[in-house]
Parts: C-alpha cells; structure tokens; sequence
C-alpha cells in the first residue's frame, strides 16, 4: 500500500535528519517497530523518521494497532463433551438418513477425544516417553513406548477391523495376525521410530471405520472380527477398540500431564458390559490352561449356576451376574455365591492391567476362591 | 504512536480464574502459538485430501445425511468456530451455543455452501463471525437498554471484538513462514536479528515477513469506508475470511 510512495521518498532522499539509515531500511523496519523487536538504535532511527514522513508514521499507526489485535492467550481447550452435545444438537434438528450405529458411537467418540489431545501437544512431546502396562500369566508387565508409537499400535490393531471390513491396511502387512504380533511387526517394521506422522493415517483410518460401519448398517454388527486366539462380533469388536483408546489416550495424557476424563456415563456402560461378558469365557480358558482351579461341579448348559454379582458403581455403573461354571451355564441371582462391588473406572483399570486384582479397591463378599478367579479373569482381559 | 504492547502478564492468572483443571505451565506453553496447528492448517498435518475435494465431498455426504460426516466435520472445525465465537463474545456458554448453532445450520443447509466462494473453512468462520456478533450486539443491546454504557460504547466494543475475532482467522490463515516470524517475534520477544536466525533466513528477510505479516493483520482492523477493502462490516464480517490469504 504504501509502495506508491516509494518513488517519492526515493533511495536518494534519506540523507535527511537520521542520516544513516534509508527510507528503505526504515520503513523496512516498520513490522519490527511495531513488534519491540529492533535494536535501540533502530527504534530511535525509526521514530525520528516517523515524524518527518507522513505515509510511514501511517503505516507504523496501522501496525502497532494491529500487534493489539494479535491474541494474546490461547484460547480454552475445547470441552471433550462438546462433541456429543453438539452432535446431538444436529441430529435433532435433522435425523440423520445414514446414522452411526450405537455399537460405534463409542468408538468414535473415544478417537475424536484423543485426536483432540493430539492436536494439542506439542510436536516434541509425540516423543515423550509412555508407560504401558498390562497382565501376562497373571504378572504385571511393563514396556516403554512413545506416544507416536502409541498411536501406531492403536492403528495397527485397529487394522484388523478394517481388515474384517475389506478395507485397506495402513500397515504394510500380511493380514491377520493377533494384536500383538501386528505391533510387534510395525514396531519393528519401520526403519524409523514413529513420529508424528503416524496421526493422520491413524485418524483416517479411524474415520473410515465409522463411515464404512455406517454404510454397513445394523447387518454387519455380528461380522467376525478375527484377533488371532479370538474372534468377536464387530460391535464387541468396536466396543473394545474404543476401551484400548481411551485406556492409551490415558496412558498419553498422564506422559505428557494433560488431564483426560473418562468416556462418559453411558458409553462406559457399554465398555463394562462387554468386559463383563468376556469374563466367564476367560475364566474357563483361564482353567484350561491351569491358572484357575477347576470347576466344582458340571452344570447343563442353559442351567443356572453357582453365580458372582459384580456391582459397579459411579457413573456407567450396573449389576453383571457373571456365571462361575461355565460360559454356556446361566447366571442367576438366586445362586450368587460372590459379590464385587467396585467403581466403574476402577473395574476398567483392572481391566486394562493397570491395577492389580490383589490391589483393586474392591468390595468383596462370599466365596473367596470365585471372588479371586473373577479379578484375575479381568485383569487377563489386558494385553499390549 | 507511544502504545505499548499488550501485557501478557496477567496472562495465567486470567486463565487460572476460569476454573479449568490445567497445569499453568500447559497454557503458559499454549500461548507461544496462535493456535493454527490445532486448526489443522500446519501443513505437513493436513490430511491427504485437501480442500477444495474434501469441501465438496464433505458437502455431498452432509446433503446425503451422513451422521460420520458431521463428525468428521466437527472434528476439522469446532475448534475454529468454538475460538472465534469465544473471542467475539468472551463468554463459555455462548460460544458453546454459536458452536451449536453454526453445525446445526450446516447440517441442515449443507446445499448453502458454494464452493465458488471460497473454502468450507472460511465459509464456516463467516458462520461463525456473523453469530457471534449478532449475539454480542443483542446482549449489549440488552444492557444498553438497561442503562448501561452508550450507543457508542456499545458500537465500539463490537467492532472490537469483531476485528479480534478477523485477526485471529488472519493470522491461522496467513502462510506460515509469515506466521512462525510473528510467533517469534511477538510470543518469544525475539528481536528481528534472532527470529532472523531462528529461521534461517536474512535479516532483511525477516523485517519483510514481520512487516508483511502485520499488513495482513492491519485488514482485520479496517473501518467501513476507510480504505481498499472497506467491506468490513462488522455487521456481517462477511470479508477477512476470504480464506484467499
């Protein structure tokens, strides 16, 4: 803008008052002056100049006043429960033709709050050191990550939903495979440590899950989706992609001292529920391979059994009457031989191996041998 | 001519006030940017389909009732529109509710987009701008008729807010080179000679990116009828998110 007045106040014409520095150099330094980020000399130069050229001292007007315009602090992080509210909003208005179905919901709420924690951190800290900890044959395991490699594990697991959906594999790798092999392979795959690269391919991926489920629609719910040792239908299978989410955007958040909330009310029900459910299933394989005594008696299947009561409490909380004899026995009230009464987040964090069962603020009551199988089972829930 | 900066130093504890449980230390780290890598305009993070492709197919999948795609939309924007609305009307609640607002009005018009005018990001801080200050003028209209303050003070404040919430967009739209001088220069107090350094680049160089950087800045503050530009009116905000810059 003030270009056109270059010709005028012209390379020949700065032999004025300061003498040493060119109308060039000064109004060169006109973004600088306005900043305080010259020399003393400078600054005293460029005043000088100012109240002898008029288009200048506007343009030094214009800049100072826009410095007052830049902001000076960061806004607020968003609200994680913004986005629910804000959806719901939306979809009340206008119900939406091709809906997410519930089974996903959580999962896409769990990636969009840690995407909103990756966007905030600062791109050294994708290098921050991660604990990670889970159960393995009923001892806590420790390993040592980063956050980007955090994030390529939960993609690479990931990866096997969008394999059981046809889609692409961001990761170069041979199908299948069970979760920890899969990270395993990536972990060691890239000539690089993972850096914070890693987040858009995870969150495209994360994305195209949801919309694909979407499309899919209430039929795909029951579609297996094979982990190696185990399969699980792709609304379970969902369900627990959105618990290892919350459980590492956890681990994250405590690396990098961010404050991270649990998954609200309603979907931590739904992630309770499936641990709850996985519970006898793990009980019995935990007895095949010798880590939990047999059974004591043989039950039909479809016949009541010796039954456990979890009762968890807080927020997503319930009561699960967890069978004791067998996954096809059927619980019931009236044989309860044990009662667990823990928080919601507490049962998680069993569930996750970051609690031990010995440790786990529990409540405890009747049968003492099938209070100690159920905590064990949970915590054997957790892997890498 | 003698104006000083704007101090920084009530900073945190201005933060600090607003009950939010966050180390200091995380927003004092927070402020040494203008927030457009959270915006998701940091270059290298950008997804691999970019604008003007990602607008019409966000457009399309929003026209065909994609509940994923409002998601995905949410998560590209809110943080754009929660902070313009929340430095127009410097109140949670409220920009909250103009979050709300501007996502419900897209979900539902999603045809009101025409990708001729320029990207969906600035069409959205248009949204945004425009709300946020119609809702700050009917709340200073509200006080006014209360008996507090003047027409004038009233006018004078939501031109201001208007022009801070141009300038935030500006600066999270300008080319970064020009932005990372800025941040230099503003948040690290670095002279010219150092955020010359820092960058690598000549001294001459760097006056040029803080100067130029300010130029595009000084937009944000224009005056209906002042000057080129001049349809900055604070009633529509419609220019300064030409999203050209």
């Amino acid at each position: 803008m003030s270009e056109e007045y270059g010709e005028r106040y012209g390379e020949g014409d700065d032999d004025g008052a300061s003498g040493t520095l060119s109308h060039r150099v000064l109004k060169s330094l006109l973004g600088a002056w306005a900043l305080a980020a010259c020399s003393a000399e400078e600054t005293l130069a460029v005043e000088e100049h100012l109240t002898a050229c008029a288009p200048c001292a506007d343009e030094a007007l214009r800049l100072r006043d826009a410095v007052g315009l830049l902001q000076s602090e960061r806004g607020l992080d968003l609200d994680p429960m913004l986005r629910s509210r804000v959806l719901d909003t939306c979809l009340g208005r206008r119900p939406a033709r091709i809906p997410v179905p519930a089974w996903a919901q959580p999962y896409d709420t769990e990636t969009a709050r840690l995407d909103a924690l990756l966007a905030d951190i600062d791109p050294g800290e994708w290098h921050a050191p991660v604990q990670l900890r889970w159960f393995e044959e009923d001892h806590p395991v420790r390993r040592k990550a980063t956050v980007a490699a955090v994030i390529g594990h939960l993609m690479t697991v990931d990866g096997l939903v969008a394999d059981a959906l046809g889609l692409a594999d961001p990761v170069a790798f041979d199908g299948g495979g069970d979760p920890t092999s899969r990270t395993e392979a990536y972990w060691l795959g890239s000539r690089q440590p993972p850096t914070r690269a890693v987040r858009v391919p995870w969150r495209e991926q994360s994305h195209t899950l949801v919309r694909t489920v979407s499309f899919a629609g209430r039929g795909s719910a029951e579609l297996e989706v094979s982990y190696g040792a185990f399969s699980l239908p792709l609304k379970d299978a969902l369900l627990e992609r959105a618990f290892e989410c919350w459980v590492h955007a956890d681990d994250i958040a405590r690396a990098v001292d961010y404050p991270y909330e649990p998954p609200s009310g309603t979907h931590l029900h739904e992630l309770i529920d499936l641990a709850a459910r996985l519970l006898p299933g793990t009980l019995a394989a935990r007895r095949r391979a010798g880590l939990a005594p047999p059974v004591r008696g043989l039950v039909a299947a479809g016949a009541p059994g010796r039954t456990l009561h979890l009762e968890v409490e807080g927020a997503g909380g319930g009561h699960w009457y967890i069978p004791l004899d067998s996954p096809a026995a059927a619980a019931s009230a009236e044989h309860e031989v044990a009662h667990i009464a823990l928080d919601g987040v507490e049962f998680c964090q069993l569930a996750a191996g970051h609690v031990s069962p010995q440790e786990a603020a529990a409540g405890q009551g009747g049968d003492k041998g099938a209070v100690r199988d159920v905590l064990f089972a949970a915590a054997s829930l957790s892997r890498l | 001519m003698t104006g000083s900066l704007p101090s920084r130093a009530a900073y945190g504890a201005h933060l600090r006030q607003r009950g939010v449980r966050r180390p200091v230390s995380h927003y004092i780290r927070k402020s040494r940017c203008f927030g457009a890598q959270r915006y998701g305009v940091g270059g290298n993070r950008m997804p691999k389909d970019a604008p003007p492709r990602w607008d019409r197919r966000m457009q399309q999948r929003l026209a065909r009732g994609e509940a994923a795609a409002l998601g995905e939309l949410y998560d590209r924007f809110a943080s754009l529109v929660h902070s313009l609305a929340h430095r127009v009307l410097d109140d949670e609640d409220a920009a909250d509710q103009v979050t709300r607002d501007v996502f419900g009005h897209v979900w539902e018009n999603p045809q009101s987009y025409d990708p001729k005018d320029g990207s969906m990001r600035a069409w959205m801080a248009r949204l945004t701008h425009r709300r946020a200050v119609h809702r700050l003028r009917q709340a200073e209209a509200a006080a006014l008729e209360d008996g507090e303050g003047t027409a004038e003070e009233l006018e004078l404040k939501v031109h201001r807010a208007a022009a801070v919430a141009r300038a935030d967009y500006i600066v999270t739209s300008m080319p970064a080179p020009l932005r990372e001088a800025l941040e230099l220069a503003y948040f690290d107090r670095h002279d010219y000679r150092q955020t010359a350094s820092r960058l690598s680049i000549t001294e001459d160089e760097a006056r040029r990116r803080l100067r130029l950087g300010l130029q595009l800045l000084s937009t944000a503050n224009t005056v209906p009828g002042t000057g080129p530009g001049s349809g900055l009116d604070t009633g529509t905000g419609a220019q300064g998110f030409g999203g050209g810059l």
